[in-house]
């Protein structure tokens, strides 16, 4: 896995913000997916949606906990450790998971440009 | 989860190699075609990058057919990839609903599609009765 760092050159760097970016909204769509397919509203194992492009790390939370991090467009589940502070900043943190949102205002557009639940 | 490979062969960069698997079309099928798509890529001599644009525009494309193919019966994923004088293909199909029901171009569906074009250097997308196919290109680097 290959993470945004500052000593990339810039236009690597933005390639690789940009691909990071990507992978969370990818885990996203992945973990509506996961949402929708949990029939009794329990518990559901929704995977990491973190930049990192092989991250195959999940994290077991319930419906509700899911829904609590999807208040709003540019809010992401991360578990510890998987944060990438070029990209975003950790708003809440949970034994077993962290809440990130976007710092920059590209990956805000994407964030907000690929999010079904945003009018 | 995914059956075995129908097809492989040991790939040396400049000749024919491919693999074609077939998985249900669940959460879990992304990560597993993910991994088998960066594999195969690697195999083909793709560097770093190119393997993560090829892992991203292949979780999308699993993506779109786990979220918006089938209705709740479920269905199944087929991936397959080759490699060949330089180039990389990979193709995701499925027998679904593709389009239809409300699938817009410009709804989640097209939000994937939109995200692989920008991941490959070819993307074509064939839409029939019988579902729909999306198969995607990439330019592998010169052999040393």
């Amino acid at each position: 896995m290959s993470s945004p760092d500052s000593s990339a050159g810039e236009g690597t760097e933005a390639r690789l913000k940009q691909r990071a970016v990507h992978a969370e909204i990818n885990g996203r769509r992945v973990n509506e997916a996961i949402e929708r397919g949990d029939s009794d509203g329990g518990t559901a194992v929704f995977v990491c949606e973190c930049g990192y492009v092989g991250c195959n790390t999940t994290v077991q939370l319930s419906i509700a906990e899911y829904e609590a991090v999807r208040t709003d467009f540019d809010r992401f589940l991360v578990v510890p450790g998987h944060e990438i502070d070029e990209i975003e900043q950790v708003v809440e943190r949970h034994p077993d998971h962290l809440v990130v949102v976007k710092r920059e205002p590209d990956a805000k557009t994407a964030a907000h440009a690929t999010d079904e639940r945003t009018p | 989860m995914t059956s075995a490979p129908r097809k492989g062969r040991t790939q040396a960069r400049g000749t024919y190699s491919a693999v074609k698997l077939v998985s249900p079309a669940e959460p879990n099928a992304v990560t597993a075609l993910r991994h088998r798509a960066t594999a195969f890529a690697e195999e083909s001599g793709a560097g770093p990058e190119l393997a993560e644009d090829v892992a991203l525009a292949v979780s999308e494309a699993i993506t779109n057919v786990v979220k918006y193919a089938y209705g709740p019966e479920g269905g199944t994923v087929e991936f397959s990839a080759a490699a060949e004088k330089g180039w990389l293909e990979i193709c995701v199909r499925d027998q679904g609903n593709g389009f239809a029901d409300g699938n817009s171009p410009a709804s989640g569906l097209g939000i994937g599609l939109a995200l692989i074009a920008d991941l490959c250097t070819d993307l074509a997308i064939t839409q029939e009765s019988t579902g729909t196919e999306v198969r995607m290109r990439w330019v592998l680097p010169a052999a040393d």
